[in-house]
């Protein structure tokens, strides 16, 4: 019991008590004699006050914001009280008598803001305040003025009311006419203004809403009935039928209530909207990883352009700088020492070439001309003859690609080669490049010790370019040894 | 007597480019460091008079450095860079350094004119 938590257990308490109160009811409407046919009538108490307290209990457990299951739970709690009016015992009668059309407010105020919990309109709070005002207070206040004992109508009433003022029948009668009298067209305009509502909802909202509406709607009627009957002469039987009637069909309520939550559970809204929060979170994963790729690639242009000052710095420039200083000296040595000056500029000559090698070089990691002008194609093949190990190339691209996906391709390969040569002392190396359902498909695969690290920066940043495009990189070492690194890249002409 | 200059670079081929300059010129190379550690060890064991003090080195910022190598009647420095000034930023003069030659217009005359 430790593990409920404090509105489980709450619940638990009202569901004892509920049980509880019905037991005392049913005894009391069972052994009462007002009742024309008092076992029937105690079921009947038994049946609408178990199911509203059951299946509020089970709403309120379910959706514990919504105040659907609390008002559901109320009309239960409030309907077994109200049945006190039949009971033996002076004190209870005159609470029961008291409180008699309460589950009917309370019922009101139910359908009006199923199944949401909340008043939508103006319309709404002036219904659900009428339906406290009369039937909550209103028909409470002749419970002071009744004396059962004057009542020549009342058979089997208990001889007295503890709560009585003043007794004056007249009174009663004045209050209960009038209250029947305002609430019949106020109940009338209610089951229209419901009418209205049930129409303009969507089908998703009818099916679910749809079972109450009738069950509720057929109630108040009814009662709408019932109470109009009361304003005419007097027709015992009449009264008695439409009583039983309304009784039965308030008891198909909660259950009109359940089978619309039940049907609300199992609806394709519910569906779309479970799918909705699996997406949901699917995509906040998926922009977080785009977030942090984006931040990675902007963090790895950075890098890129560091690195490429640094290596203008430390390479070509020095090497020009030193040039300029030999060529000064060579200069001032030329007439006094023209063999020291020739041997000065032969190696200025040699200076000169490495620099302008070290720019090429270096221009080419910045982007490959060859892939610019003739494609990924030539590209690869002239990665293939710079690397130190045999490269076997079997591409079946002919034509140009989009550029984007030609130089992530080319990059692929490149990076993929480069690892090769330096971490995995391999013999030779393959890479396949093919169009596969619309994506091109580039492989490199290599005979080397395996390992590569996929969280490495350079595969990290491989990974982050294909993924900019859609794609996705893969990096596996294979049971056969060796590494084999596959790019997936979709080939969408505005890629 | 000719000017006992020690060379702190880390480029090797500056290094060597510089101490052809300046032999020529008639200093006194009496050595080389390729760091500002290096640097400070050299300084003090060889005493030179002028240190020609790359600004970016691998371990230290010449501009630093150059306060560390003068104290104590140490040895006058010049600073050198091959980036252009405005790339290196607005607190050469507070380094207590003789002054500033690019490296590619780095002469023996150049130098004199300083330390004169």
């Amino acid at each position: 019991m430790s593990s409920m938590t404090p509105l489980r257990r709450a619940l638990v308490a009202l569901g004892i008590a509920g049980v509880l109160l019905g037991i005392a009811t049913f005894v009391m409407v069972a052994k009462g004699e007002a009742a024309t046919v008092p076992l029937l009538e105690a079921t009947l108490t038994l049946l609408i006050g178990w199911s509203f307290i059951g299946t509020g209990l089970f709403a309120w457990e379910r959706r514990p914001t919504n105040l659907i299951g609390p008002l559901m739970v109320g009309v239960g709690f409030a309907w077994f009280l109200s049945e006190f009016k039949v009971s033996e015992i002076p004190l209870a009668a005159s609470i029961g008598f008291a409180v008699n059309s309460l589950p009917v407010a309370i019922l009101i105020h139910l359908l009006i803001v199923f199944p949401s919990g909340r008043a939508r309109s103006q319309l709404d709070r002036f219904f659900i305040g009428y339906a406290y005002v009369a039937g909550g207070l209103v028909a409470a206040i002749p419970t002071f003025f009744y004396n059962p004992g004057g009542d020549p109508d009342c058979s089997g009433c208990v001889a007295s009311n503890p709560l009585l003022i003043h007794d004056n029948l007249d009174l009663v009668h004045g209050i209960f006419n009038t209250l029947s009298a305002v609430s019949i067209p106020v109940l009338i305009a209610l089951i229209v203004h419901l009418v209205r509502r049930a129409r303009s909802a969507t089908q998703e909202e009818r099916r679910s809403q749809e079972p109450v509406w009738w069950a509720g709607g057929a109630t108040i009627f009814l009662f709408a009935a019932a109470l109009l009957t009361n304003l005419g002469p007097e027709s015992g039987t009449y009264d008695d039928v439409l009583w039983y009637t309304a009784n039965f069909v308030i008891a198909a309520v909660p259950f009109a209530f359940l089978l619309g939550l039940l049907r609300t559970r199992l609806s394709q809204a519910e569906v779309v909207a479970e799918e909705n929060v699996r997406l949901d979170a699917e995509l906040q994963a998926r922009l977080d990883d785009l977030r942090e790729s984006r931040a990675r690639i902007v963090q790895a242009g950075d890098a890129a352009r560091r690195k490429l000052e640094r290596d203008l710095h430390d390479g070509a420039q020095q090497r020009l700088v030193g040039l300029a200083l030999d060529l000064r000296l060579a200069r001032e040595k030329l007439n006094e020492d023209p063999e020291t000056a020739a041997a000065m500029l032969d190696e200025a000559s040699a200076e000169l070439a490495r620099a302008t090698e070290e720019l090429r070089e270096l221009a080419r990691g910045i982007h490959p001309a060859v892939l610019s002008d003739r494609g990924l194609d030539a590209a690869v093949q002239m990665l293939a003859q710079r690397a130190p190990v045999p490269v076997r190339i079997d591409s079946s691209i002919d034509g140009r690609l989009p550029e984007p996906v030609e130089a992530a391709a080319y990059f692929v390969v490149s990076e993929a080669l480069t690892n090769v040569v330096k971490h995995a002392r391999a013999d030779h190396a393959e890479v396949g490049i093919r169009r596969e359902n619309g994506r091109l498909l580039v492989e490199v695969r290599d005979d080397g010790a395996g390992g590569a690290d996929p969280s490495g920066s350079g595969l990290r940043g491989l990974a982050d370019r294909v993924a900019a495009l859609d794609g996705r990189l893969q990096v596996n070492g294979q049971r056969t040894g060796g590494t084999l690194v596959q790019a997936e890249i979709p080939l969408r002409e505005s890629a | 007597m000719s000017r006992r200059i020690l060379i702190v670079d880390d480029h090797a081929g500056f290094r060597a480019s510089a101490r052809r300059m300046l032999e020529a010129g008639g200093f006194d190379v009496v050595g080389e460091a390729d760091d500002g550690a290096a640097a400070l060890d050299a300084a003090g064991g060889l005493t030179p008079d002028v240190v020609l003090l790359d600004i970016q080195l691998p371990d230290a910022s010449g501009i630093d450095l150059a306060g560390k190598l003068m104290a104590d009647g140490g040895p006058a420095v010049i600073l050198t860079s091959s980036r252009p000034l405005d790339q290196l930023g607005p607190d050469l003069t507070s380094s207590g350094a003789l002054g500033f030659i690019p490296k590619d217009e780095l002469t023996a005359s150049a130098i004199e004119e300083l330390v004169a």
